[in-house]
């Protein structure tokens, strides 16, 4: 592809994402409509989120992951929810959990 | 300004995964003989990495500008619901400055600001939202610039362990959230159904499951109060 063809991708593509990032925040009845279904679309975020958890532990390359990294990516969630529980808090929580999966994957290799 | 800071103190939890993913973007793209500029310019303009990926494997099979574009609009639908969400947490005072800020909304700094606002540990939630913004977009930036330029993988437990944040980092946030019981079968259904979905219908799994979830929950709950 040309330089220019490359300049029409950028654009087109970074134009097209930012028309439906706006269009929420341009228009008002949008924004009225992001009140009203505040609790639906509370629940689309809690689903949202969750599905990416899912989404890094059990996907990998578009299919499902089976095997060691899994098990892996499984225990560090778990290690996290429980340092979490006990700490309440975060940072302590997420780096534990990341330094004993690194453990784990470097014995286990 | 003391939100921006907690907003950028949020975001930076995240920056080692943004960077990796950002890092491999890098060097899909150089794979796929996307110029450099061209490269990052895609990152700061889409900033979006599924649609970034989706680009530079259409680009490697040989696709054409029209193709390109449709696949990151396509893939990138879901900003959408996302912006509808923050557009119901952020004041109605700042539109211009939404309207510049909004190009950075995706599913980290969105999910990130939400459940700090929902928490009601955030007042202002358009600051601290540009404070999240503040610690992804360098890192998103660097992590295409050293992909493009290294052209070669981290070690691979580096790698891996840099894959992890993601998911800790949200399940953390799920955990720390009171959840109402609607909320929480929500949480249970999109950590359930987003895998298999998302193989069935690649790109668009997440999407999906959580529109249908959210829509499904808040319908049943509407004809419970209509019973009531």
């Amino acid at each position: 592809m040309t330089e220019l063809q490359w300049t029409v991708v950028v654009l087109g593509a970074g134009l097209g994402t930012y028309a439906l990032r706006a269009a929420p925040f341009a228009w008002k009845p949008f924004r009225e409509f992001g009140r009203r279904h505040l609790r639906c679309l509370t629940y689309i975020s809690f689903a949202v989120a969750a599905g990416i958890v899912s989404r890094a532990i059990f996907l990998s390359g578009g299919q499902f992951g089976l095997g060691r990294e899994v098990w892996i990516k499984v225990l560090a969630v778990i290690t996290a929810l429980l340092i979490y529980r006990v700490t309440r808090n975060m940072p302590t929580a997420l780096f534990s959990a990341v330094g004993v999966a690194i453990a784990i994957h470097w014995l286990v290799a | 300004m003391s939100e921006i800071k907690d907003g950028f103190k949020a975001g930076a939890r995240v920056v080692p995964t943004f960077g990796v993913v950002f890092f491999g973007y890098g060097l899909a793209a150089g794979v796929a003989h996307v110029p450099g500029p061209a490269a990052l310019a895609i990152t700061l303009l889409v900033f979006a990495a599924p649609a970034q990926f989706a680009i530079a494997d259409v680009a490697s099979q040989g696709g054409g500008v029209v193709q390109l574009v449709s696949i990151a609009v396509v893939v990138n639908l879901r900003f959408f619901v996302m912006s509808l969400t923050l557009a119901g947490t952020f004041d109605q005072h700042r539109r211009i400055g939404h309207l510049i800020w909004c190009q950075f909304v995706s599913a980290t700094t969105y999910l990130t600001t939400f459940f700090h606002w929902r928490g009601g540990k955030v007042n202002d939630a358009f600051a601290f939202y540009r404070g999240v913004v503040l610690a992804a977009l360098p890192a998103a930036l660097v992590g295409t610039a050293l992909g493009l330029w290294l052209g070669v993988g981290l070690p691979a437990l580096l790698a891996f362990a840099a894959t992890l944040f993601l998911p800790i980092y949200f399940s953390l946030m799920l955990a720390g959230e009171k959840q109402t019981r609607n909320e929480f079968t929500a949480v249970v259904l999109g950590f359930l159904l987003t895998p298999p979905v998302e193989v069935l219908f690649p790109g668009w799994g997440l999407f999906i499951v959580a529109l249908s979830v959210g829509l499904g929950v808040a319908g049943l709950t509407e004809a419970d109060s209509g019973d009531d």
